[in-house]
């Protein structure tokens, strides 16, 4: 039991120490803590740790910064001034439109145009037609056996 | 640089920088130019590189304001162009020979925060010791693995918010309070010996 609330502890010390918790939470901690050593070494600990952080001490800036910051962007402007984007919005629409329109011009046109039939097949359609039409009564697959009995011969 | 600009807020000198206005830029520059150095710099512990990626960040910064939707955001936006250039400065390190803080100490014969310290005139014996400890701390955190760092440099020292540095480091908030947890652990498990000293002595 009180290895769970040891853990729980811990837990509610790192939020206490990021201002993350609320009276209810901070009653039921430092009630904990006054009862466990460990777990108050512990926030101590990460208290004085978290103190240090703050503390560190930073290197001087150098007083001419912002100079610095100025003259680098001003360098970096005249580089990219007349630079033209390898991709302007012309060219990409180019780009998109003209497979589109490539697309569509193939479909359509293959859509409307007759298939290039074969000599043989055309003069089957021929014969085939002719013999349907002399014999209105025989089914189309005894048409296509006398044809092609008759082709046989 | 006028007053007024200094009391100025982040989203008017930011419009003001997107319609030209380059003293407004130089003012997001006099606001922020101290805290990002000292994030770049204790993330990557080297002066020159800390300086030239901070100034690096405010180029960038300047270039691509007109990418930066929500002028009110614009803080953790460079904080996280910064926080790209530190990555991209750790990859290229990897390529080329590091020299250990340790090593530094030994050779140079001074430990520069010591030095620091020393020179702000501190002689009494309860800041000396903090002052080794701050060293040590230093150490252990540029020992720190980057995600680590970066999380509990920009939490505990910056003071963002949970929010801020998940927007920033492009992680959950749930990543950051882990991070940041096993970073918080790691730092007082390598200091406990030290400061249980300071407990015993109290």
């Amino acid at each position: 039991m009180k290895k769970t609330n040891c853990k729980k502890a811990r837990i509610l010390c790192l939020e206490l120490l990021d201002d993350r918790l609320n009276e209810r939470g901070k009653k039921a901690l430092f009630s904990h803590l006054s009862a466990c050593p460990d777990c108050a070494s512990f926030y101590r600990q990460t208290k004085k740790v978290k103190q240090l952080m703050v503390a560190l001490p930073t290197p001087e800036l150098d007083p001419s910064f912002n100079s610095l910051v100025r003259s680098r962007i001003e360098r970096r402007e005249k580089e990219l001034p007349h630079r033209i984007p390898f991709f302007p919005l012309r060219r990409r629409l180019a780009f998109l439109i003209i497979p589109l329109v490539m697309l569509v011009f193939s479909f359509v046109f293959f859509l409307h145009k007759k298939p290039v039939e074969s000599e043989l097949l055309r003069l089957y359609r021929q014969q085939h037609y002719i013999y349907t039409l002399q014999n209105p009564l025989i089914s189309n697959d005894s048409a296509v056996k006398m044809l092609l009995i008759s082709g046989q011969e | 640089m006028e007053k007024d600009f200094l009391e100025e807020k982040d989203e008017i000198l930011v419009q003001r920088s997107k319609n030209g206005d380059k003293e407004a830029f130089d003012a997001l520059v006099q606001r922020y130019r101290l805290p990002l150095f000292r994030f770049v710099y204790h993330c990557i512990h080297k002066q020159e590189d800390a300086e030239d990626i901070t100034q690096e960040s405010f180029v960038k910064a300047y270039l691509s304001l007109s990418q930066l939707k929500n002028n009110s955001l614009f803080k953790t936006w460079l904080f996280r162009i910064a926080l790209n250039l530190i990555r991209d400065n750790k990859r290229n390190e990897k390529k080329k020979p590091t020299i250990s803080l340790d090593s530094y100490i030994e050779e140079e014969g001074k430990d520069p925060v010591a030095e620091a310290e020393y020179e702000d005139g501190y002689e009494e014996e309860a800041e000396s010791e903090d002052n080794e400890l701050l060293a040590r701390l230093r150490m252990e955190i540029s020992a720190l693995p980057m995600e680590l760092r970066e999380v509990i440099i920009l939490r505990d020292l910056q003071g963002f918010s949970y929010e801020e540095v998940a927007k920033m480091v492009g992680c959950p908030v749930g990543t950051v309070k882990s991070r940041l947890f096993y970073a918080r652990q790691i730092l007082r498990e390598k200091l406990a010996p030290f400061l249980k000293d300071e407990e015993d002595e109290k």
